[in-house]
């Protein structure tokens, strides 16, 4: 069928072209106006679609950037007071060592200890951080002061009253990052690996397991001396012999001197004693009463008897046979095992659960020594010393590894954040390409859709114009 | 002839001047809608027999006929119905489109980024209130944006059922027309005329009609035309059926003919686009975004209902919705847990409740057992009830309330035990012996067990009476049988359950405590054999530390293989083995190990223990829960304790009042440290981990909704467009046959101007003939 054009036909088509030309032309003005190509989800479905998906994944990203970004000043302030302990217990090394020279006098080592308590309260100090409300060494009981002096049996001794747990946040959608060191990791680890005793009475460490941490005092005690006597010597038997064990005591009258075990052979002065004290090889003591002696030679065996106490309240006797004697301090819960064969005197002998003791435990430790209240000798004082600086040493080492721990952390932080914005801006690239319009293609649309609506324009007010009446005269 | 001559001349006259009328009529309408131009019919008139010849009689006006195409009129009306509903749809879909905000990046989606954002950053800062705020405030803009979208869809449908109302009333005015137009038609049209003009008038109304509602038409043999929606009459032959709207449920518009017993449901016009878009689009959304804001509160509630807010485990806890009574019967407990009508599903599993003791920070763990076809929330809260330093019940606005003792605070989150052996049941102080079997025992019926304490023997008997089922006796039966006997008391002994196992110990530890086994009738069925148990100075103590980062909740059985000191005898051993009795690992707590050396068990979690005896002969062990999920059967989530969100849907969710006033209470510990954050990484997960209900995560699932949205209304528009185009050519159609064209109307008007001025000639030649013969006579 031919179309029979019509006037209304006519004016309705030029409408329309004008209409949709111009419709042409306002959206290409919005999209170069807004510098977007998708202006609502409609414009383009499935490139809002990509759109949104890359923005949930910058979202994602910028949640792990959260969550890096504000862990970031507490794991630095954490590394840096590492740093100032780790400054401080170089500090505290060079006093103990300097307090380890045999040759100071009580007034020296007095001041060596007093310096040496100033690092152990700037060192607490250090352990109890606190950033805002949170302790940063408290492992995740972040609102508890992690170490707490307290006193157990009278002695000085602080407790990690934190956990072990660490602080995470998450990097990635399996990746957990740890940002705090636990206090226990740092300055107060716990690996046991023996038990020592001091070198004063001749104890050994038994076969069985021990059970302890930290120090404790084993007390040797003297419980009497006995021996067949003759020749009108006598024993004293006070509380001051300190022999244990099987001891000769040897009177040779010719060369008028007295001697104890493999102990120097001391010269019996005139008139004889009533009281005198000799020495064995071990420093252990025995007191003869000589004031009865009838000058003959001399020689029999002296028997130190002895028992044992962790606690200091209940003494065990020893036969001087057991390889692996269970003692119990109640108060503390340490369990040892001891080998009594080599006893030879009494003493109270430091216990030395190598491993678990804390650095301030240590630190006041070889405060005590210096100080040296147990009066104890002056070697036996180094070697307690030199035992506690292993000690000390380790717990050094300890705190290096957390300080290497948040370091890398602190690292990790900052190239996990560069990564992160490194990607976000990847992808919010991709969204923009997505998204916005390009300029060049958007100018060119404008262009085409303007002429387009002139040349509408154009054609319409020609074809309008066109009747038969403008012929009619 | 002469009078024929005239006749001829005056009919030629008269046509022409009828055809100029038409012509005048035809340009005068040339812009009026609806509209067929007229043309007139002209036929010769009757020829009549003179002179035994038959002459013409000239030219004669048959009729005036519209030049119509009733089929293609039939097809406008159609596809203008179509194309105006989609338009209409398209223009209010377009207000849905602005209300979401997408993908500007200031919508939904970007807020639920940015709680994530806020989440993460308080994980770091778990102690911090403001972060805590920022977090709490992230949450509460979700569900602001989400009840502003509810709202703003609820006008939308409110706007919606206004529009339909307007257009139900122009759809009867129109209807009227169309009545009153078939009475005219059908007056004129009874004396055999065209009602040329008044049927383009119908047909016109019949259009605009259609663009409102799709309707059929159907024209009888009188002209009258019957108007139908959808099967049902609007305009009959005498009266129009109104048509009225009435507001559904959920947006849903109903539209009723007045007399009819059931809704129309038209397929076009303006009023199907509205009707569809209000019931369907619209209520697509709020259904999607409900389906949104339920799988938020569930997923988001899973996690934190089972962890633990900045000031620790709660002292009282009460469930924020109310726990419905189906039945009616006044009481609310008696309904399954499955079919109480809970807002959210409880599914078989456990739950485990931590009881903190506050003074020593001692934990208790108790695992509640939970199955929806078989417990009704009154066996639920009797079994929550009968953990010691626990309440539980319904207050007295049908909530779940739950309360610790003085002293005691509890929670549901999943600590580690880290000292796992209370009762010292593993070479514990106290002198022990355990049931080597694992319950339920079948315990022989009025059996006795005799045992002699420290100061004297004593019979327990075991009546059927005190169990359930004695075949089936459960260790907390036997326990309580034990514990419940006069004996027992006197001598302080007591029973403690170990797992599934028995243990009878005494109360005080050390060398000094023992009691012995002496005999008695149930003593084989529980395997106890005679023997005498004695206590231990140096006790073992049993340390668990780490985090357990296993996938499924587990309990772990420790029991050593033989008799032997910690630390101390050669090749002692402890297997480790789940709750099905698998092997995890065997430990070396023989002569190589250290004592107090934590040893890695597996999944994070390692075991230390201190020197003292282990006797396998005795039937030494302990357990401890590994929680992964300490709530399997969403039975918190359910009953509405201890939720970030509270509601159902997307109007009615909320972040928790109480969470509000007091953020601390948002749970970011697993544990109940308040530096841990195992609970805010869990929420974490939640960004990209797919959940059921949405089939993606929630990012997925609203940016699946947005491009859905974008691209119904993309499509919309498109068919909009074909429909237009379609419509267009139709009516250009339509046009080319029914329209005026101007320049053929001025060729006509020439062709019959000239024609009456020669028919003018004519008469007055016609006349001049009479003329000369009358000057004849």
């Amino acid at each position: 069928m031919q179309l029979r054009p019509t006037q209304s036909t006519i004016f309705e088509l030029v409408r329309r072209g004008l209409t949709s030309n111009t419709g042409k032309l306002v959206r290409a003005q919005e999209q170069a106006a807004s510098g977007r190509r998708i202006l609502r989800p409609s414009d383009d479905a499935a490139g809002t679609s990509v759109a949104m998906s890359l923005r949930r994944q910058i979202g994602n990203l910028q949640s792990f950037v959260s969550a890096t970004s504000n862990s970031r000043p507490q794991v630095d302030q954490a590394a840096a007071r590492l740093e100032e302990a780790s400054a401080l217990m170089t500090e505290a090394r060079a006093l103990v060592i300097q307090g380890m020279n045999g040759s100071l006098g009580a007034d020296d080592r007095e001041q060596i200890a007093t310096q040496l308590e100033l690092v152990y309260g700037q060192l607490l100090d250090v352990a109890n951080t606190q950033s805002g409300d949170r302790y940063l060494f408290a492992g995740t009981n972040t609102n508890t002061r992690p170490f707490e002096v307290t006193y157990v049996d009278g002695e000085k001794r602080v407790q990690y009253r934190g956990n072990s747990d660490a602080q995470r946040v998450l990097i990635g959608r399996e990746t957990t990052l740890q940002i705090s060191a636990s206090g226990e990791d740092v300055f107060a680890r716990y690996a046991y690996s023996e038990t020592r005793y001091g070198s004063l009475s001749g104890i050994k460490r038994g076969t069985g397991g021990d059970t302890g941490s930290g120090y404790d005092s084993l007390h040797v005690r003297h419980d009497g001396t006995s021996g067949a006597m003759g020749e009108g010597v006598l024993l004293v038997n006070g509380n001051s012999d300190s022999m244990l064990g099987d001891r000769a005591l040897t009177i040779d009258a010719a060369a008028g001197t007295i001697q104890l075990g493999q102990g120097p052979a001391a010269p019996i002065p005139t008139p004889y004693p009533g009281n005198l004290r000799v020495v064995d090889q071990h420093g252990a003591e025995a007191h003869i009463d000589l004031s009865g002696w009838t000058g003959n030679d001399f020689s029999t065996t002296l028997t130190g008897a002895a028992s044992l106490s962790l606690d200091g309240t209940s003494y065990t006797p020893v036969t001087f046979a057991e390889t692996s004697l269970q003692l119990v301090d109640d108060t503390t819960g340490n369990v040892i095992h001891v080998n009594t064969t080599g006893l030879v005197r009494a003493a109270r002998e430091q216990v030395t659960f190598a491993g678990t003791s804390n650095v301030f435990d240590t630190l006041q430790g070889i405060v005590d020594d210096l100080r040296n209240e147990q009066n104890v000798s002056r070697p036996e004082m180094i070697d307690r010393m030199g035992s506690r600086l292993r000690e000390f040493d380790r717990t050094q080492s300890d705190l290096l590894l957390g300080l290497g721990q948040l370091g890398s952390t602190s690292k990790r932080i900052q190239s996990s954040e560069e990564r992160l914005q490194d990607l976000t801006v990847e992808l919010k690239g991709l969204v923009s390409n997505v998204e916005d319009a390009d300029f060049a293609v958007t100018a060119l649309e404008l262009t085409r859709a303007e002429q387009t609506l002139q040349l509408a324009q154009a054609t319409g007010s020609r074809i309008m114009q066109q009747s038969l009446l403008n012929f009619l005269r | 002839m002469a009078n024929l001559g005239s006749e001829i001349g005056l009919r030629a006259l008269l046509s022409s001047r009828t055809a100029l009328e038409t012509i005048g009529h035809n340009v005068s309408n040339a812009n009026t809608p609806g509209f067929s131009r007229q043309r007139i019919d002209l036929g010769t008139a009757r020829p009549q027999n003179l002179r035994g010849l038959q002459l013409g009689s000239g030219v004669n006006v048959d009729s005036v006929s519209r030049t119509v195409d009733e089929l293609l009129n039939g097809r406008i009306v159609k596809q203008t119905a179509s194309l105006s509903k989609l338009s209409s749809q398209l223009t209010e879909m377009t207000s849905v489109e602005a209300l979401l905000n997408e993908p500007s990046g200031e919508g939904l989606g970007s807020l639920l980024d940015q709680m994530f954002s806020a989440f993460s950053a308080l994980s770091a800062n778990t102690e911090d209130v403001v972060y805590r705020t920022g977090a709490v405030q992230s949450a509460i803009s979700i569900t602001n944006r989400l009840h502003q979208i509810i709202d703003e869809a609820d006008q939308l449908q409110r706007d919606a059922q206004s529009k339909a109302s307007f257009i139900a009333t122009d759809i009867n005015i129109k209807a009227e027309l169309i009545l009153k137009l078939n009475q005219e038609i059908g007056k004129v049209e009874a004396n055999g005329t065209r009602a040329n003009d008044l049927r383009d008038q119908r047909e016109q109304a019949v259009r605009e009609l259609a663009m409102l509602v799709d309707v059929t038409v159907n024209e009888d043999s009188n002209g009258v035309v019957r108007v139908q929606v959808d099967g049902q009459l609007l305009v009959g032959a005498k009266n129009v059926h109104a048509m009225t709207v009435e507001a559904g449920d959920k947006g849903v518009l109903n539209l009723r003919l007045a007399g009819a017993t059931r809704n129309v449901k038209p397929k076009g016009g303006e009023i199907a686009g509205i009707v569809a878009f209000a019931g369907g689009f619209v209520n697509d959304l709020r259904g999607e975004l409900d389906t949104y804001a339920q799988s938020l509160v569930l997923e988001f509630n899973r996690v934190h209902s089972t962890g633990v807010g900045l000031t620790g485990g709660f002292k009282s806890l009460a469930g924020d919705s109310s726990v419905p009574d189906l039945d009616g019967d006044g009481d609310r407990r008696d309904s399954l847990l499955a079919t109480a009508g809970l807002p959210f599903p409880v599914t078989a599993g456990e739950l485990f409740v931590t009881i903190v003791d506050d003074a020593s920070g001692d934990l208790r763990q108790v695992r509640v057992e939970v199955n929806p076809t078989r417990d009704s929330i009154g066996t639920f809260l009797d079994k929550l009830d009968a953990i010691p330093d626990l309440s539980a019940s319904l207050d007295g606005f049908g909530r779940v309330s739950i309360v610790s003792e003085s002293g005691k605070t509890f929670h549901f989150g999943r600590p580690l035990d880290l000292a796992p052996d209370q009762d010292g049941t593993l070479g514990g102080g106290r002198a022990n012996v355990v049931m080597p079997f694992d319950a339920p025992l079948s315990v022989t019926p009025g059996g006795t067990l005799q045992l002699q304490g420290a100061t004297s023997a004593f019979t327990v008997t075991f009546n059927a009476g005190s169990f359930t089922n004695i075949a089936a006796a459960t260790a907390e039966e036997i326990a309580a049988v034990i514990n419940e006997d006069a004996g027992t008391i006197a001598n302080s002994l007591r029973a403690v359950v170990v797992g599934d196992r028995v243990a009878i110990q005494t109360s005080g530890e050390g060398s000094g405590e023992s009691f012995s086994v002496l005999g008695g009738t149930a003593m084989a069925s529980l395997g106890l054999s005679v023997g005498s148990f004695t206590g231990q100075d140096v006790a073992v103590r049993v340390a668990l530390s780490g985090e357990y980062t296993g996938a499924v909740n587990s309990q772990w059985t420790f029991t050593p293989n033989g008799d032997g000191i910690v630390g101390t005898t050669p090749g002692l051993t402890l297997s480790v083995r789940d709750e099905t009795g698998a092997l995890i690992t065997t430990l070396e707590v023989g002569e190589t190990y250290s004592s107090g050396t934590p040893l890695l068990i597996a999944e994070g979690v390692s075991v230390s223990f201190t020197g003292g005896e282990v006797r396998a002969s005795e039937g030494d062990v302990f357990t401890t829960n590994v929680i992964a999920d300490s709530d399997t059967s969403d039975i918190l989530v359910a009953l509405g304790l201890n939720g970030l969100f509270s509601g159902t849907d997307a109007s009615t969710v909320q972040v928790l009042g109480s969470i509000q006033r007091d953020p601390a209470r948002l749970a970011a510990s697993a544990t109940g440290a308040v530096g841990d954050s195992g609970a805010l990484r869990d929420l974490l997960a939640l960004q990209n981990e797919d959940v059921e209900a949405l089939s993606g995560s929630f990012g997925e699932f609203y940016s699946t909704l947005v491009g859905g949205i974008g691209f119904q209304i993309s499509s919309t528009k498109s068919a909009a467009e074909v429909e237009q185009f379609l419509v267009e050519s139709l009516e250009e159609r339509r046009q080319s046959i029914a329209g005026v064209n101007v320049d053929e109307e001025l060729v006509n008007m020439i062709a019959y101007e000239q024609a009456y001025n020669a028919a003018a000639q004519f008469i007055q030649v016609v006349n001049q003939l009479e003329d000369e013969l009358l000057r004849l006579i």
